[in-house]
C-alpha cells in the first residue's frame, strides 16, 4: 500500500473518530431523558414502570459504552496506520 | 403530608395525569433522539479494502452493537410513551365521567330536596332552634367542621336544582340545563334568584362606582412568595378604607405589567350603601361579572393607567378572591396568573391558560359557598386550619380569617410539592426582575345611579 493511500485511510478513520466522540456525547445526553423513579405508581404498576425505565436506561448506557469502545478501537486503528509510514 | 397541606393539581384528580403526560412527553423526546442517533450511526461506513487495520473492523463491530442497543432503547421508549399517553387519556376520561356522575347525584338530591321542601319545614325549624340553643363556641365549632363545610359545598352545587324542582321543572329537564348538562343554570341561578328576592325588599341594590381616593404606598420589590402576596392585600379597616392595591412594574424589555391585590367583604349589611365590597357583590360575583367590587377594580385599574392589553395578575382574599376569579374568567384582560385565598370560587370557570393557585381551608364555610371546585387545571391547596383548636373565645369562623390563610401561605412557601413550586415560580416570575413603577392603594365607593360619575355598565 502506498503512503498516500495510508494517509487517506488515516484521515477517514480520524474523521470517524471525531464523529464517534460526538455520538458518545449524544448518547450521554440521551441518558438524561430516561425518566427518574416516580411515586406516580403503586404495586405491580410501579414495578412495571421501574423495570421499563431501567431497561431503557441500561440500553442507553450500553450504547454509550459501545460507542466509547468503538472510539478506543478507532484510535488504535489510526495509530496503526500512522505507524506504517 | 406533614405540613397539613393537601395539594392537588387538577381538582379532585386522583391520578396526576399532567405528570403522566410529562413522562410520556419525555419518553417521546428520548425515542425521537434515539432514532436520529441510530440513523446517523448507521450512516458511518466501514473501511473498505484489506488495508484497514483489524482495530478499525473492531471499531465498526462495536458501532453495530451500539446501533442495535440504541434501537432497543428507541423501541422501548416509543412503546412506553404511547402507553403512558393512552393511560393518561383514559384517566382523564374516567375522572370526567366520575365528576359528571357525582355532580348529577348532587343535583338529583338538590331536586328531591326542592320538591319535598314543605315536608322539611318542621325539621328545619327544629334544627334552627337547636342551633340557636348552642353556645357561641359550639356554633363556631359546628360551622368549622369540615363535614358540615363539605355538605354545604355539595348543597350549593345542588341549590339550583332545588329551586328548579320547587318551580315545577321536571328533573330530566333540570339536569339537562344544569352545570352537568348545558351549564345554563348552576350556582348563578340560585344566587340570582336570591339577589332578585333580596332586591324586592330593597337589599343588594346595584349602583355605579367611582374611585374615592388613592394613596401611594411605600416601594417594595416584586412579590416573591404566597405569604408575601397575601400580605399585600389591603386591610380596608387599617388603610383608610382602601379595598385594593395596584402595583405596576417595568420589565427589562420595557413591557408594563401589573399586580392587583383585592380585599375581602367590607360591609356585611344587605342594605349597605356606598360600599362596593358588600353582600350584594358577594351574590353578584356568584352570578357573573359586573358586581360592585368587580366594577370597582376596573375603575381603579383605569385610574392606574392599565387597559385590557396590560398583562396582569390578580390576588384576592374572600370576596376579593371571587372578584379576582371573575376578572380572570371574563377573558377581557391579559391575565397571566391568579392566586385566591378563601374565596367562593368553585363555580367560576377560570380559563385553563391562566396559571392559578386556589387556596381553600376544608373548614372554611365562605370558600364552600362557592360550591364544588370546578377549576380542574388549577393547583388547589387545602388545609384543615382549625384542627385541634379550642373554640372558646375564638373569632367567628376562624378558618376564614386572613391570619389562618397567612399560616397556610407560609406552609406553601416552605412546601416542596412540585406542582406548587412550579406554578408558584411561574407566578413569581411574572414581575420578578421588573422595576416598580407605582404602588397605590385605592378606595372605591358606590354612587347613586343619578350621579354623573363613571359607574357599573358605563365603561
Amino acid at each position: 500500500m502506498t503512503s498516500s493511500q495510508d494517509a487517506a485511510l488515516a484521515a477517514a478513520l480520524e474523521h470517524q473518530y471525531r464523529q464517534l466522540a460526538v455520538f458518545a456525547a449524544r448518547a450521554e445526553r440521551l441518558r438524561t431523558l430516561v425518566p427518574p423513579p416516580t411515586s406516580l405508581w403503586r404495586g405491580a404498576a410501579q414495578r412495571a414502570f421501574e423495570a421499563a425505565t431501567q431497561s431503557i436506561g441500561t440500553a442507553v448506557d450500553e450504547t454509550r459504552s459501545a460507542l466509547l469502545s468503538a472510539q478506543a478501537a478507532m484510535r488504535t486503528a489510526i495509530a496503526e496506520v500512522e505507524s506504517r509510514a | 403530608m406533614p405540613d397539613g397541606l393537601i395539594v392537588s393539581g387538577g381538582g379532585d384528580t386522583a391520578v396526576e395525569t399532567v405528570e403522566l403526560y410529562g413522562v410520556a412527553g419525555q419518553l417521546e423526546l428520548l425515542w425521537r433522539e434515539a432514532a436520529a442517533l441510530r440513523s446517523e450511526l448507521g450512516a458511518l461506513e466501514a473501511p473498505s479494502g484489506l488495508s484497514a487495520p483489524i482495530a478499525a473492523w473492531r471499531a465498526h463491530a462495536e458501532l453495530d452493537r451500539a446501533v442495535a442497543l440504541v434501537h432497543q432503547a428507541e423501541v422501548q421508549a416509543q412503546f412506553f410513551s404511547g402507553a403512558l399517553a393512552r393511560a393518561a387519556d383514559g384517566y382523564d376520561a374516567v375522572e370526567s365521567s366520575a365528576q359528571r356522575l357525582l355532580g348529577g347525584a348532587i343535583d338529583s338530591l338538590g331536586g328531591l330536596i326542592g320538591m319535598l321542601a314543605p315536608a322539611f319545614i318542621p325539621g328545619i325549624a327544629i334544627t334552627a332552634a337547636s342551633f340557636a340553643a348552642l353556645s357561641s363556641a359550639e356554633r363556631n365549632r359546628l360551622l368549622s367542621d369540615p363535614r358540615v363545610v363539605g355538605a354545604v359545598r355539595a348543597g350549593v352545587g345542588g341549590a339550583d336544582d332545588a329551586l328548579l324542582a320547587r318551580a315545577g321543572v321536571p328533573a330530566p329537564l333540570a339536569g339537562m340545563l344544569g352545570e352537568n348538562g348545558l351549564g345554563l343554570t348552576g350556582l348563578p341561578l340560585a344566587a340570582g334568584t336570591l339577589a332578585t328576592i333580596g332586591g324586592i325588599f330593597g337589599a343588594f341594590s346595584p349602583a355605579g362606582v367611582r374611585v374615592a381616593g388613592s394613596q401611594p404606598l411605600p416601594a417594595l420589590a416584586a412579590p416573591t412568595g404566597f405569604a408575601d402576596r397575601l400580605s399585600r392585600i389591603p386591610n380596608p379597616a387599617q388603610q383608610d378604607g382602601a379595598q385594593l392595591t395596584v402595583e405596576t412594574y417595568r420589565m427589562p424589555d420595557g413591557e408594563l405589567r401589573a399586580e392587583v391585590y383585592i380585599a375581602g367583604t367590607v360591609d356585611f349589611d344587605p342594605w349597605a350603601e356606598g360600599e362596593p365590597w358588600d353582600m350584594g357583590s358577594n351574590l353578584a360575583n356568584a352570578v357573573g361579572p359586573g358586581s360592585g367590587s368587580y366594577e370597582a377594580v376596573l375603575a381603579a385599574m383605569r385610574e392606574a393607567g392599565l387597559d385590557s392589553d396590560t398583562p396582569v395578575q390578580f390576588t384576592g382574599y374572600s370576596q376579593g378572591a371571587a372578584t379576582a376569579a371573575r376578572l380572570a374568567a371574563s377573558g377581557d384582560f391579559d391575565v397571566r396568573g391568579l392566586v385566591t385565598f378563601g374565596g367562593p370560587t368553585g363555580q367560576i370557570e377560570v380559563p385553563s391558560s391562566v396559571p392559578a393557585v386556589i387556596v381553600e381551608h376544608t373548614d372554611d364555610l365562605v370558600a364552600a359557598l362557592g360550591g364544588p371546585q370546578t377549576n380542574a387545571h388549577a393547583v388547589i391547596v387545602e388545609r384543615y386550619a382549625t384542627e385541634g383548636m379550642d373554640f372558646d373565645g375564638s373569632e367567628l369562623m376562624p378558618a376564614h380569617r386572613v391570619g389562618a390563610y397567612g399560616q397556610t401561605a407560609h406552609l406553601m412557601d416552605d412546601s416542596d410539592d412540585a406542582r406548587l413550586v412550579a406554578t408558584g415560580s411561574t407566578i413569581a416570575g411574572f414581575t420578578g426582575g421588573g422595576v416598580l413603577v407605582s404602588r397605590t392603594a385605592y378606595e372605591v365607593e358606590r354612587i347613586s345611579s343619578s350621579s354623573s360619575a363613571v359607574g357599573a355598565g358605563c365603561r
